[in-house]
């Protein structure tokens, strides 16, 4: 009998290879793919957030968690879609125009998929047409940007600008992170959400859309 | 004016991460003052005489190493370069890429040349940069890259890392002879490493080099919040730490040891770019205050001044850096 608590394990040790034999078991012995998803890979995900949150873990560790999460969903995204399992929310993830560093964007979509978001990965020196379109095109719910650039951070407050004149603010969240950007910084350009770091987004993701929920509307 | 190991002795000196703003100043692009010596002496002179500060750094890039060798950079007019594509997926990949070096050469020429031109009129602390070895590592392999390597390919990091090692010394050399009196060795990646990993990745290399450049005198920048870091580079050898302003100063007065500089850490964005000058003085007014009982301190930014930084912000700093260097020890 596998024992999705080893499954969790597999990924917090970013162990890929038995992160994927422990999910071909549990599909053997008829486990539902939202049980392996959540008791599994996101519980997994889940703890080494928390433990990257609280400096137990560092970058290196939390990527081949999340390269272990990643295989493993490769195998289980079949069998969701099959059994009509819905993510927790729609978000699209870019670096903005200009910047090509993208270590701290993969890490949060990362995370994000590690929580059972779908996550629309734009890549980086993503121009701001590019957000406008991809946001009309693909409805998120929530739209993050990554700048790690004094220079390039300026380039966000135009994708919300833009946003804003297409009519579609109301519609999508904005969070926005990355080395230079500050909580100030994320208020004074009206974005809905910033967060210091990787496992914190994802908290804040949670939150926007639980304020979605509740309230019916973004 | 006195220094000791480079760093400036008998006072308490401000000496801000300027090069960035002097772009404005000198009414050039970033891509001149980076590739053409001229203009950016010109820049840098034009940032002492107006600023004032005790010491001078050249502009910030970290590509000038990385190119020699032959990587591609992407090459805005007004924007940081950045390397665009990372060649080091093997070890053959990296014997390869060895043979391109062939000592001082691409851009590092033009450091060199504003050193010499800097030594020659200004009697105040010069410093240069270097990139860090771990951070060259991240160029050669790529960032996500080198922190995945670290953990599943730890031979290929350190093969990049005793490369890199080769390339700094060389370069870092050549800026002393030409008339550094201090190096700050920017070391932006470690940052993501847990202790253990710092020790082996980024401290170890860093005190290789401290000893192939005879113990001269080396300042270590890391950006971000570093806190997790400091006790172990009290042992890199470096004179001083430059850290970001997520580093709470007032916590490194004691774990610090006094005879190594704290320099720092006014935060480049909140403080600098966004906002307006009384904003500014209270900021650095709160720094010095905190810090007046802390011999060995050298009041600056945290990290390199934004280009778009309002240079009466600037002034707004240097005037209560001057107003308040009396109360400092």
């Amino acid at each position: 009998m596998v024992d999705l608590n080893n499954i969790s394990m597999a990924v917090q040790r970013g162990d890929a290879n038995k992160t994927k034999e422990l999910i071909r078991k549990a599909f053997e012995e008829k486990l539902t793919p939202k049980e392996i998803l959540d008791n599994g890979l996101i519980k997994g995900m889940d703890i080494v957030g928390e433990k990257f949150k609280n400096q137990e873990l560092y970058v290196p560790e939390v990527l081949i968690a999340a390269r272990a999460m990643q295989m493993g969903m490769d195998i289980l995204r079949p069998k969701l879609t099959e059994t009509g399992v819905k993510n927790i929310g729609k978000v699209i993830i870019g670096t903005i125009e200009g910047d090509l560093h993208d270590i701290g964007k993969n890490l949060v979509k990362m995370m994000l998929v590690g929580a059972g978001f779908e996550v629309i990965d734009l890549g980086s020196d993503v121009t701001v047409d590019k957000f406008l379109y991809a946001v009309k095109e693909h409805q998120p719910d929530i739209l993050c940007m990554s700048a790690l650039l004094t220079t390039t951070m300026v380039n966000m407050s135009k994708v919300i600008k833009t946003i804003e004149s297409a009519g579609l603010r109301d519609k999508v969240r904005v969070m926005i992170g990355g080395a230079p950007i500050t909580q100030n910084y994320a208020e004074k350009i009206t974005a809905d959400g910033y967060s210091p770091d990787a496992a914190s987004a994802v908290d804040k993701a949670k939150e926007l859309i639980a304020k979605k929920n509740i309230t019916g509307r973004m | 004016m006195e220094f000791r190991n480079g760093i400036v002795a008998g006072k308490n000196p401000v000496i801000p991460l300027l090069g960035m703003p002097g772009v404005k100043l000198s009414k050039t692009s970033l891509k001149e003052n980076l590739t053409c010596s001229e203009t950016q002496y010109k820049t840098l002179s034009m940032l002492l005489d107006r600023f004032e500060p005790d010491g001078i750094f050249p502009l910030m890039d970290l590509t000038v190493e990385v190119e020699a060798l032959g990587l591609k950079t992407n090459f805005p007019e007004n924007d940081n370069p950045s390397v665009s594509n990372h060649p080091i997926k093997t070890r053959e990949d990296l014997i390869t890429l060895k043979g391109n070096w062939k000592g001082i050469s691409g851009r590092m020429g033009v450091f060199l040349d504003v050193m010499g031109k800097i030594a020659k009129k200004y009697p105040l602390l010069k410093g240069a940069y270097v990139i860090g070895p771990f951070s060259m590592a991240g160029e050669l392999m790529g960032a996500q890259d080198t922190a995945l390597n670290v953990m599943l390919n730890p031979e290929l990091v350190s093969d990049c890392l005793d490369f890199s090692l080769q390339v700094i010394s060389d370069y870092a050399r050549t800026l002393f002879d030409a008339g550094a009196d201090t190096i700050a060795v920017l070391e932006p990646l470690a940052v993501i490493l847990s202790p253990e990993q710092y020790k082996e990745f980024s401290l170890k290399p860093f005190k290789k080099l401290v000893s192939n450049l005879g113990n001269k005198s080396l300042i270590l920048h890391i950006c971000g919040n570093t806190r997790h870091l400091v006790e172990l580079m009290c042992d890199s050898g470096a004179v001083g730490f430059s850290l970001d302003s997520q580093v709470d100063f007032k916590a490194l007065k004691t774990l610090v040891p006094k005879d190594i500089a704290l320099i720092g850490n006014l935060a480049p964005v909140d403080v600098f770019l966004n906002s307006i000058p009384e904003a500014v003085e209270k900021a650095t007014r709160e720094l010095v205050e905190d810090m007046k009982d802390r011999k060995n301190f050298i009041l600056s930014s945290g990290c390199d001044i934004p280009m778009e930084t309002p240079l009466e912000n600037i002034d707004a700093f240097m005037k209560v850096a001057r107003e308040t260097n009396k109360i400092m020890k």
